[in-house]
């Protein structure tokens, strides 16, 4: 499960691991009115495992998130940590660290303040808990800023702050609510490799709650996409991407080219389509579309006239119509510059996918 | 780096104007004089002249000779200085009073959702716009020997005599918090309203529990507008007259009353200007503490 391709070397000295713990949750149900806010949601996490709950606004993934924490009552369901539903078990002794998407650092405390405050709750001794916070500190890179005042933080630094004092105490488990949406993208993507590596470095179980299809595919283990108070799928990065099971998964990760079962059978020529019942849709991906065959693999070719072609810094995007009249995109990556200007707007041209690169999916209701 | 280039900018800018063309020096002078200067001219008139005015009356004896008289009643005079500490006593209870009720009140209050909040506030700001004299006889009313807590105790055989709730400092302070509560009030609620709900949230998620984040988290996030309040209270206290007048019964003498007699009574302007002074150095005193106790409980 863990692919480990981010996993920094282990150095001593740093905030040293308490066992994770696998977090279970078994049909949780929440209604706020006549909104049903989740809706029988199941999810298995492992100890030591990185979870992205990835969703659009309004999917349920906060409300999650925040049962999980403790601060939303669920109505039906169970949270089972250690063998032992916590789902009655108030906020304050649940032991989770929870990373806010505001910080929520209080800003009447200096930084190593803030980090500390978890530590005397717990009755660590003044001299004890300060070393602890320093070293937590160290550990997402804050060394020095101990004694800052929050309000002269960055953006950034704050967050490391919110980070350190969430898992300064080490809990068995860490609840990250879109952590890294206020920050500009270069700082976000060098954020997320970092909080991976941190996760990696601490064994901590992990649960992420995003928007962002791209961080849920660069930090986590497992994906769980949600979708109206729903989990509608939890699979690797990979597979998720790969071979979404449904309409709405491969809508939502990524640019998917969608044909229905029997349209495909009349468009897709040069091979036969996999029997997939249940399944109506075919689904390939627009990069997975070439303008030549695949030398040595076995290729299904689609005829298409171009609508436009345009270039987007790393690819090239061009708009096709089937012969049935249906728009989709295809995405050339590598295509040279005078291979694109050959093709012009109206030309009936040939595209390759390899037959691998077919998937099948549920149509949405 | 970015910052030094921009430090740099500035101090090439900044830099021929000290020598540079008086005419410019004046332009910007003049720039940022002036539209500051209506607000100044009324400062001047409406605040700095009537309390220098009074600094200079307080000079005066009854004979309207210059002399330090004035000054010299009030520093030997054992009667000024009971009638100044009853003040600052009758004073420091009503701010004791509003914080016990006031903290918690506001408290609560911010906790409402948005629309009850506002019904409250409603409620708070509506004594201010009765009158202060309704508001002391009404209290008369309830306290007095045989007002209506005297005679329901009675009546229920609780007591044998009524006890002597007004005409005392008790009756003045309980006025006197009536009174100032929402002033007390509005800007505790605007700090307390101000403090993100989320930091509760997260001290919870740490595991504080809700006695231990009000304490350690809430409470010091609201302690500017507590203070303010507290410091609001007080000088405001200073100057009351009425309320002390006619729940103390004669029995509470505080510094506005002698400033009242001095004047209809002595027609002496030179005591009640002394007096006034005095008042004021002390207000300011006040502050001065408040501001230090400000600094002091927010550094850290």
């Amino acid at each position: 499960m863990r692919r480990g391709r981010l996993m920094a070397p282990k150095s001593t000295g740093e905030i040293a691991r308490a066992s994770a713990q696998a977090i279970e949750i078994r049909n949780i149900t929440k209604r706020y009115g006549d909104q049903t806010a989740l809706r029988r949601v199941s999810l298995s996490v492992e100890p030591g495992e990185f979870v992205a709950i990835l969703g659009s606004s309004g999917s349920g993934k906060s409300t999650l998130l925040m049962a999980l924490a403790g601060f939303v009552q669920i109505d039906e369901g169970a949270i089972i940590l250690q063998g032992r539903d916590i789902a009655p078990v108030p906020a304050n002794a649940r032991g989770f660290g929870v990373v806010f998407q505001n910080y929520a650092l209080f800003p009447h405390m200096s930084v190593i303040d803030n980090v500390m405050y978890p530590l005397n709750l717990r009755g660590v001794p003044r001299r004890e808990a300060r070393a602890r916070a320093a070293e937590a500190l160290a550990t997402v890179k804050l060394a020095g800023f101990e004694d800052r005042r929050i309000d002269a933080l960055s953006g950034g630094q704050r967050q490391r702050v919110a980070l350190a004092r969430a898992i300064v105490y080490e809990p068995a488990v860490l609840l990250m609510d879109e952590p890294l949406s206020a920050l500009d993208k270069s700082l976000r993507e060098e954020m997320q490799i970092e909080i991976r590596e941190l996760h990696d470095k601490l064994n901590i179980t992990t649960l992420y709650v995003t928007h962002d299809q791209r961080e849920a595919l660069t930090m986590a283990d497992r994906i769980a996409v949600m979708s109206r108070g729903e989990i509608v799928q939890v699979d690797t990065p990979e597979r998720i991407y790969r071979e979404p099971s449904s309409e709405f998964v491969a809508r939502f990760l990524g640019e998917a080219v969608l044909f229905a079962r029997a349209a495909a059978g009349r468009l897709l020529t040069g091979g036969a389509l996999a029997e997939s019942p249940g399944r109506d849709l075919v689904m390939l991906r627009s990069e997975d579309l070439r303008l030549d065959p695949a030398p040595g693999e076995a290729c299904l070719s689609l005829r298409a006239r171009v609508h436009a072609i345009v270039f987007q810094g790393d690819s090239w995007l061009v708009q096709l119509d089937t012969a049935e009249g249906e728009r989709f995109c295809a995405r050339a990556q590598r295509a040279s510059a005078a291979r694109m200007a050959s093709l012009a707007s109206g030309d009936e041209i040939d595209l390759f996918v390899r037959a691998a690169d077919i998937h099948h999916v549920r149509a949405d209701a | 780096m970015i910052a030094q280039g921009s430090d740099m900018a500035g101090a090439m800018t900044a830099a021929p104007a000290p020598g540079g063309e008086p005419k410019l020096r004046l332009r910007r002078w003049l720039e940022t004089a002036l539209p500051v200067a209506p607000g100044l001219a009324i400062v001047f008139a409406f605040v700095l002249l009537p309390c220098l005015w009074l600094v200079w009356l307080s000079l005066f004896n009854d004979t309207g000779q210059i002399s330090g008289e004035n000054y010299q009643r009030i520093a030997e005079q054992v009667s000024y200085r009971r009638i100044f500490v009853t003040t600052f006593s009758v004073s420091l209870q009503t701010v004791l009073c509003c914080l016990v009720l006031g903290v918690p009140l506001a408290t609560f209050i911010v906790s409402l959702p948005e629309r009850t909040r506002a019904l409250f506030v409603a409620f708070i700001l509506f004594p201010l716009w009765t009158s202060l004299l309704v508001r002391a006889y009404a209290w008369l009313v309830i306290l007095q020997r045989n007002g209506l807590i005297n005679s329901w105790l009675l009546q229920a055989g609780l007591i044998d005599e009524p006890l002597p709730l007004a005409f005392n400092a008790f009756a003045t302070v309980l006025g006197m918090t009536h009174i100032m509560l929402p002033v007390f009030l509005l800007p505790v609620i605007g700090a307390m309203s101000g403090i993100d709900r989320g930091l509760m949230r997260a001290a919870a998620s740490m595991g504080a529990s809700r006695a231990h984040a009000y304490r350690t988290v809430f409470l010091p996030l609201a302690l500017p507008g507590i203070l303010a309040g507290a410091t609001l209270v007080f000088v405001m206290s200073l100057g009351f007259y009425v309320t002390p007048a006619i729940l103390g019964g004669g029995n509470v003498q505080v510094i506005s009353m002698r400033i009242a007699r001095s004047l209809s009574t002595y027609s002496n302007f030179g005591a009640a200007a002394a007096i006034g002074v005095v008042l004021l150095i002390a207000t300011f005193a006040m502050l001065g503490v408040s501001l230090t106790l400000r600094k002091l409980l927010l550094r850290r």
